[in-house]
């Protein structure tokens, strides 16, 4: 295109009225279009969800039986509160527990609970919270999380009926 | 010690999205861009702050951003290397001949140069611009041709 040649008379640099430095300005007028360019790039991706909240970040998993699963978000933000919906599957009536363990703990603070459980009691350094599957033989447990952590957490959930699983959290400054 | 990380954190993103934005883009203030910046004042208060709203932290961010400016003065006085980040002036109307691809690239039009040569200088033809120029802090400077000034 024409008017990106930089031989051209119009990038010459003047030296009146002002000393210029055209090299200068056309690197500066460059650097402004790969930022807008990154910019967009970042708006793209946020809008995906690799900044937390989005299908990029929505994430489900369960055990190989199914019985165990989870959903969560693959990214977080530091100090920002977050949603973990488990679910176990058992015979109706049965008392269940799940445990969290220590890095889920730390990755973040647990502001509510749904429904308020029984008695929870520590596990090591984790935490054992009891469920009670309903007649369906299900049992569901809403975590509200607040983030506290910054960085990649792997995240381990045991249920009382033998089945684990292991999120990966990656959390934003 | 987090307050001052995030201030520096936050003046170096600030610092680079402005570069990013370009100079003109904030420099005639119109009533839009004026709310726009408070929105982004907002904006860098929250990840400035976090939930931390004692005096003390308040004074360290204040300290740590006043002081990061003045040591960034401070060493773009000593290198001209880090002074070159800042730009020079640019001329963008030569003799009654707008630089077009210069405008573009500076996302400058030719509506934009006239107003700054009537409310400037009250030069209403490009003709009679002898220059308009592109100044470090994204204003338009726009010198009259002799005859334009009588």
């Amino acid at each position: 295109m024409h008017d990106n040649d930089e031989q051209t008379p119009e990038y010459a640099s003047r030296r009146e009225p002002v000393e210029e430095d055209i090299a200068l300005q056309l690197g500066t007028w460059r650097f402004e279009r790969i930022g807008l360019a990154v910019l967009l790039l970042l708006i793209l991706l946020a809008l995906l969800g690799l900044f937390s909240k989005g299908p990029l970040s929505n994430a489900n998993a369960s055990s190989s039986d199914g019985q165990l699963s989870v959903e969560y978000q693959r990214f977080s933000r530091n100090d920002t509160e977050e949603q973990l919906h488990i679910t176990l599957r058992a015979a109706p009536g049965q008392q269940l527990a799940v445990v969290l363990d220590p890095a889920l703990l730390q990755a973040a603070n647990i502001e509510a609970m749904h429904p308020l459980p029984g008695p929870s009691r520590s596990q090591g350094q984790g935490l054992s919270i009891p469920m009670l599957a309903d007649p369906q033989g299900v049992a569901a447990l809403y975590l509200t999380l607040r983030t506290q952590g910054i960085g990649l957490f792997r995240c381990h959930l045991q249920a009382s009926t033998g089945q684990a699983l292991t999120i990966n959290k990656f959390i934003y400054p | 010690m987090d307050s001052v990380l995030r201030a520096a954190v936050m003046y170096f993103v600030v610092w680079v999205l402005f570069k990013v934005a370009g100079r003109r883009s904030l420099a005639d203030l119109t009533a839009f861009d004026f709310v726009l910046l408070l929105i982004i004042g907002e904006a860098t208060q929250q990840a400035l702050l976090g939930d931390d709203f004692s005096v003390t932290n308040a004074v360290l961010i204040i300290s740590t951003l006043i002081a990061m400016d003045v040591v960034f003065s401070y060493a773009k006085q000593r290198s001209p290397a880090l002074a070159k980040l800042d730009g020079g002036p640019t001329i963008v109307v030569e003799n009654g001949q707008p630089l077009k691809a210069r405008m573009r690239q500076a996302r400058l039009t030719e509506a934009d140069i006239m107003e700054a040569a009537r409310s400037n200088q009250a030069v209403v033809d490009m003709a009679d611009i002898q220059y308009a120029i592109i100044e470090r802090n994204g204003t338009l400077s726009i010198i009259p041709r002799p005859q334009a000034q009588q």
